[in-house]
């Protein structure tokens, strides 16, 4: 019952896994064909839930999820976005998700129409496999929700919205000493740990994403607030604002 | 390179990584309690959290206030101390199934619903699943995961190092948890602890092996190999139908009730769907056998008729439409018989040649459904019936 | 929950085995197109097009959001969607079929790749292309809990079922393109 979301993410980071194109940082982003001027003067973006996690790769290769790790990436991921913001003459503004509101609830249709869109934009503009290229999206980067995000721009006076999505995984020492003991004997390399994010920014007036970007690291470190601060600002890399 | 460095690495190993998980055993969790955030514990419950937020937002939760009322009420009957601990979410799909997530997510199917005669056989069940989470098997069956694959990947190793290539992809922890199983032993305990709340709470003990023989005929009454889903990793079904029957008989002394008024009464309005799910699986000889036990309960005996009905008109096998008429036939009878049965009936007919009784059967389908959303294409019917 | 991953892996073979055999999407441009040998139609827009048997989709931003599927000549015994459990048999066509009963397979048929609280309403006569046929309204949740809806319409001709059904996300999309998808379904002609 993953997101539809996360496993087109997962294709395309498994991917990219495969043809090795990751040895560090990359970024990937695309900006909408028609972006409006940014209003003059402070702006207010909506932060939808973001959505982070972090965990530990054991020694057989099995992400395992950590909590404490996971606490320190979203607060260091928060604060590095309030400060790239603050650079931006951006204010972020929380999304409080309604309580115990069904799936037929507004919010939860953009939330979830911003899932599907996403599912697609990650198959047909991300992906290696060229079954999947949409002829009609071609050179063009025009995906929307529709006006009726306003909706979410009227309640929280916001004019922009950010999605912002990151994993981060890291290896065991065990796994560390397999990685070097495999890589040693076999000249094989077996993957550690890795990051994997990506951000979007809707227009609270036309539903338009403005800009999309996905990042992959095997570098970065959500649980240091240097590297948490770096990697945001990679992922943000290019934000329209 | 020599071989004896390489074996020396490889000793390391299997240290760092048997160090990883814990084999000690755990403790029962308490009423309220938490895992220590730094724990592997912890990660399970983050995991099982985030689940359980796309779970509340999703179309497959049933959200009717009374019914989860009910279900949630059960649960508190049985363990007082843990019903805050505990989120029961009822999952609309027809399998047999309930499941326990680490952190206290319950999910109970409707497709057991609809298949419990009683309160007290859906209470042996949820107190089961309540057992599961008092006695932490989540967290034991991930560390078996973990030290397994561990070891696994160390005489993978060993193989590289003789020139057999190894996978080195990464997969995701709770997504072996999904599709790993709950080990024998742990189902045992989880009866066990099960059926001594179910039996405190003042329910029939019998119901307990009763629910199993209900499946155990379902099952023996399909179309399909596979058995459903709650049977395929627990102990063999004639093992645990002794054991609670021993059970039952040790404590038969006290007073006890199965609630089967009180439970029926509480599901009668959500049968019709239910039983229109079932229907969709196809799975017509279980489907058969289940209404047939159904009907002769004799709770929502109309609409259970119809959809019994329905079985031979999708499935239409030789004799199936003789069987099908029959059994609608039975369902007009009952008060309780939808409108729709008219609809599946003048179908049934028309298909046999039988003209003039389709046409009146689709004239009652309208005179009980007159807003009926597909009167258009009934009218046309009509028609071409005249 | 054993069973639902067995399904979803099965889900995900089938498409990667679909995607090898069917190719890529291809570009539609406005005009009229043949489906297979069975019918044509009209657009106004540029489509991207994939084809999968006798199973073709058309989208524009890709098919969660909007796509209409054409069924073309779908024959006595033939499944609208692949069987992707051995043990569990799908939805077939039988050239018997009324017109509810092919609604009853659409609805199941979409209930059994993942989709919920699907629900077939407003069946009602109506023309396919020049010969007599039947449309009917669609909703569904994703299990995800996108709302969707549809529209379809459909005929048995020479006992061959001509099926055209238009899905798209409640929310903005299958407004957006509803106006091009009855032109489509007006534009029919039998070939």
């Amino acid at each position: 019952m993953l997101g539809t979301m996360r496993g087109a993410l997962r294709g395309v980071v498994l991917a990219s896994l495969a043809l090795g194109m990751a040895a560090c940082t990359q970024t990937k982003s695309f900006v909408h064909d028609q972006v409006p001027a940014r209003p003059d003067g402070s702006v207010e973006v909506l932060l939808l839930e973001p959505d982070i996690e972090l965990s530990e790769i054991s020694v057989g290769g099995i992400a395992f999820p950590k909590a404490d790790w996971t606490e320190r990436g979203r607060s260091n991921v928060n604060a590095a976005l309030v400060q790239i913001m603050e650079q931006k003459d951006a204010r972020l503004i929380y999304y409080e998700p309604p309580a115990d509101a069904p799936p037929e609830h507004p919010y939860n249709q953009i939330l979830k129409l911003h899932e599907a869109v996403g599912s697609e934009i990650l198959n047909h503009k991300y992906s290696n496999n060229s079954f999947l290229t949409l002829p009609t999206k071609k050179d063009k980067f025009d995906w929307t929700l529709g006006p009726e995000v306003q909706q979410l721009r009227e309640v929280y006076a916001a004019d922009y919205a950010l999605f912002v999505y990151f994993r981060d995984s890291f290896a065991t020492g065990g796994r560390v000493a397999m990685m070097v003991v495999v890589g040693a004997l076999t000249g094989v390399a077996i993957p550690g740990g890795f990051q994997v994010g990506y951000a979007s920014l809707v227009d609270l007036d036309s539903g338009d994403i403005l800009w999309f970007n996905v990042l992959f690291s095997e570098v970065g470190d959500l649980r240091d607030a240097g590297s948490a601060a770096e990697a945001t600002e990679d992922l943000l890399d290019q934000l329209p604002l | 390179m020599s071989r004896a460095p390489t074996s020396v690495a490889a000793c390391a190993i299997l240290l760092i990584a048997s160090a990883c998980a814990s084999t000690a055993p755990v403790s029962d969790i308490q009423p309220g309690q938490r895992p220590a955030l730094e724990s592997d514990e912890a990660g399970f419950w983050m995991a099982f959290e985030e689940f359980e937020d796309d779970l509340r937002a999703s179309s497959l939760v049933v959200r009717d206030p009374a019914l989860n009322r009910y279900v949630t009420g059960v649960v508190c009957n049985l363990a007082a101390a843990y019903c805050q601990d505990i989120r029961v979410y009822l999952i609309r799909h027809p399998a047999f199934n309930a499941s326990m997530g680490p952190n206290g997510t319950m999910q109970v199917f409707t497709g057991l619903m609809l298949r419990a005669e009683n309160e007290a056989q859906l209470a042996y069940v949820l107190g089961h699943e309540m057992g599961h989470y008092i006695r932490r098997h989540t967290l034991t069956r991930m560390r078996d995961v973990r030290n397994k694959t561990d070891a696994a990947s160390v005489f993978g190793l060993a193989g590289a190092m003789v020139g057999v290539p190894m996978s080195g992809a990464i997969s995701s922890g709770i997504a072996y948890a999904s599709i790993s199983a709950f080990g024998r032993d742990q189902e045992r305990e989880a009866d066990a602890i099960g059926f001594q709340m179910f039996r405190k709470a003042g329910y029939d003990p019998t119901q307990a092996a009763r629910i199993w023989e209900l499946l155990t005929a379902e099952a023996e009454a399909g179309d399909w190999p596979s058995p459903p889903p709650l049977f395929a990793s627990h102990p063999p079904t004639l093992e645990r139908r002794e054991t609670l029957a021993g059970l039952a008989e040790e404590a038969s002394d006290a007073p006890s009730s199965a609630y089967e008024e009180r439970y029926q009464n509480t599901i009668l309005q959500f049968r019709f769907d239910w039983l229109r799910e079932d229907l969709r699986t196809r799975n017509f000889s279980g489907s058969e056998h289940l209404y047939d036990r159904l009907v002769e309960a004799g709770h929502g005996r109309g609409e259970t008729l119809f959809f019994k009905g329905e079985i031979y008109r999708l499935r239409d096998d030789e004799g199936d439409d003789e069987k099908a008429v029959e059994a609608y036939t039975l369902a007009i009878a009952e008060r309780d018989a939808p409108p729709e049965v008219f609809r599946s009936l003048a179908f049934v007919e028309w298909s046999r040649g039988r003209r003039a009784e389709a046409r009146q059967a689709f004239e009652r389908y309208l005179e009980f459904a007159p807003s009926a959303d597909d009167r258009l294409m009934i009218e046309f019917h009509i028609e071409e019936l005249s | 929950m054993v069973q639902s991953w067995r399904r979803l892996l099965a889900v995900l073979l089938v498409v990667a085995l679909a995607g090898c055999v069917a190719g890529g999407y291809t570009l539609v441009e406005p005009g009229r197109t043949q489906i297979d040998e069975e019918f044509s139609i009209s657009s106004n827009m540029a489509w991207s097009q994939r084809a999968f048997g006798e199973r073709h989709v058309w989208t524009i931003n890709g098919a969660g959001l909007e796509a209409i599927w054409f069924y073309a000549g779908i024959e006595d015994g033939d499944a609208l969607i692949a069987q992707i459990d051995e043990d569990e048999d799908v939805p077939r066509f039988d050239a018997d079929m009324r017109p509810n009963e092919v609604m009853e397979l659409v609805v199941d048929s979409i209930g059994l790749i993942g989709a919920v609280n699907v629900e077939g309403t407003g069946l009602r006569p109506a023309e396919f292309g020049s010969v007599k046929g039947y449309r009917f309204e669609l909703t569904l949740q994703t299990k995800e809990g996108l709302i969707k809806r549809g529209l379809a319409v459909g005929t048995i001709q020479e006992d061959r079922l001509q099926l055209i059904v238009y899905l798209a996300a409640d929310l903005h999309y299958y407004d957006k393109y509803v106006d091009e998808v009855e032109r489509i379904f007006a534009s029919v002609e039998m070939i």
